[in-house]
């Protein structure tokens, strides 16, 4: 039997949060991983530096959509700078699982990767 | 007589391991296949005696290397209808395409000259020629239509007085579907133009013969018909390769060089450039003599059977569905489908864990997707070594799939 599809990462994937989009965000970037043809959009809106509201839309596997999903959830009230700082261990501890295989990871860093560079954009054109 | 897969199984050693405690169902043979013990032991044999450089050393070893590299040319060659002199060694259907590509159509055709390849092709077969479109080539591209065949009528439509080279999968690494090629071809030259194919879906599976096929150049890879990566074939007309100016340049292609210029060897050496992989040639002239054995004929009867019972099952399984043609006659051992509600990752991840190897994704081949709709698909493809208890695996497993994902919809 397949541990990885626990509840958690079943339950977003069929019935995820903040799925659609932003009105006039802040922050809306796409990206897909070509491996498997996942694909995602993130949106953010801010408030100063922190992320007032977040949402997602995209279709792939149920751990891209899944971490997509739970990461919509978290990041919301994060600054820009503790959602930059999240890495692997903070989606894994997300999504519930202890380890992952190297092509699976990067369905899982899909939604992060894709906000952080974003949130990145976003700063850089920000003026001082 | 058909093939006894069972026994055949005892003759690759990596089908006794296990995953997760299951059986080991390899059905991803469109990727690459497993390697029988007497190519594995053939290869080791090369290194323990017969290691030497070729077609250099005045020394008897040397000369058995040598011996050895162009009677593997000479099986290899036949075994596909062509003469020893006509088979250029590469890597793989990659590199045979981009050899075209560089030596015949960048060298040979004029700004403007059209090559027309297919929907249906693994990106090894559009690429290289996008690559030539800055020098004035144009590109254009057959139709997929129907459950995944190519359009004939669009096929006749877009060859045109400038279509130089037409250039066509034999058999496609997505929905199976296997081409009408000796037909394609005599379109192709009714037209005047030059045909590629690429084998390298067909020459693992089936009898090939170029010269009946009308082939001019012809593609494959060895480690898609139990040889070792990292060997393949072009197969090209001697007027072609006598035309054809030099892909690589360096050793081995040289008949005399100065510093200002230098002269070409022969082909197919002339296309040889360095060093080549004469333990890859030896392991798949083994390769090719396990599979003459078996004779090609049964190889195709057997993936027919295998075939037509998988996509039986298959299309029986609630929420799967089947991409590609359905008739066995026009398809081959490679089958693509999805299960409602279910990634093909996650399918393939699932499967994993029962043992079962299955491909998902994209296949290298994004137009086939997107001509079918979808993001990715999964697909399973069989070789000689499969049976029906594979194919039974694979669809119990499913049923797996479907508890999983299934129970709360
Ligand atoms: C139809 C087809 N053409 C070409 C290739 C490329 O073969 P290779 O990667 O061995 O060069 C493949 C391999 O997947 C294929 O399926």
């Amino acid at each position: 039997m397949s541990d990885i599809f626990q509840e958690t990462i079943l339950h977003h994937y069929e019935h995820p949060s903040n799925k659609g989009m932003i009105e006039n965000p802040d922050v809306k970037i796409s990206d897909t991983n070509t491996l498997c043809g996942d694909k995602v959009t993130m949106y953010a809106r801010l408030n100063g530096r922190v992320l007032e509201e977040v949402k997602f839309d995209g279709a792939g596997c149920a751990i891209s959509m899944a971490s997509a999903s739970l990461l919509t959830e978290k990041a919301k009230g994060m600054s820009i700078r503790d959602v930059i700082e999240l890495g692997q261990r903070d989606v894994l501890e997300m999504l519930g699982l202890e380890s992952l295989t190297p092509m699976r990871i990067k369905c899982a860093m899909l939604g992060v990767r894709t906000l952080q560079k974003g949130l990145i954009e976003y700063e850089s054109k920000r003026p001082v | 007589m058909s093939l006894d897969a069972e026994r055949l199984k005892e003759d690759f050693p990596i089908l006794r391991r296990t995953f997760h405690g299951k059986r080991f169902v390899y059905l991803d043979n469109a990727a690459t296949t497993q390697k029988p013990s007497c190519v594995i032991d053939r290869l080791s044999e090369f290194y323990r005696l017969y290691n030497s450089n070729v077609h250099r050393g005045a020394y008897t070893l040397a000369e058995e290397a040598t011996d050895l590299y162009e009677k593997s040319r000479a099986n290899i060659s036949a075994f596909i209808g062509g003469k020893p002199e006509e088979l250029v060694f590469v890597r793989g259907a990659t590199e045979a395409i981009n050899m075209v590509a560089y030596s015949y159509a960048l060298a040979k055709l004029e700004k403007g000259d059209t090559i027309l390849s297919t929907e249906m092709e693994h990106h090894s077969n559009i690429v290289p020629w996008q690559l030539l479109q800055p020098h004035g080539l144009r590109l254009d591209f057959v139709k997929l239509s129907g459950k995944g065949e190519l359009s004939l009528e669009d096929f006749k439509e877009k060859i045109t007085r400038r279509t130089k080279l037409v250039t066509f999968t034999h058999a496609s690494n997505v929905l199976g579907t296997i081409n009408p090629a000796s037909e394609f071809a005599k379109i192709a030259h009714d037209n005047g133009s030059k045909v590629l194919v690429d084998g390298a879906q067909s020459v693992p599976h089936m009898p090939v013969d170029v010269r009946e096929m009308g082939a001019d150049f012809y593609a494959f890879s060895g480690h898609k018909m139990l040889g070792p990566m990292g060997i393949g074939g072009l197969y090209a007309k001697s007027d072609l390769l006598e035309e054809m100016a030099p892909f690589q340049g360096g050793g081995e292609m040289i008949k005399e060089v100065g510093l200002d210029a230098s002269t070409w060897a022969e082909p197919p050496q002339k296309f040889e450039a360095g060093t080549p992989n004469v333990a890859g040639s030896v392991g798949l002239s083994e390769a090719v003599d396990y599979l003459r054995r078996l004779e090609m004929s049964r190889v195709r009867e057997h993936e027919k059977r295998l075939s037509a019972y998988a996509l039986q099952e298959l299309e029986s399984q609630e929420g799967v569905r089947v991409f590609g043609p359905r008739d066995p006659e026009r398809r081959g051992g490679v089958i693509s489908f999805e299960v409602k509600g279910v990634h093909p990752h996650d399918l393939a991840t699932i499967l994993d864990r029962e043992g079962i190897a299955i491909r998902s994704g994209l296949h290298c081949a994004q137009p086939v997707a997107d001509w079918l709709g979808v993001s990715a698909t999964a697909r399973a493809s069989f070789y000689l070594y499969n049976d029906h208890t594979d194919i039974d695996s694979l669809i119990s497993a499913l049923g797996m799939v479907r508890k999983i994902f299934g129970r709360r919809a």
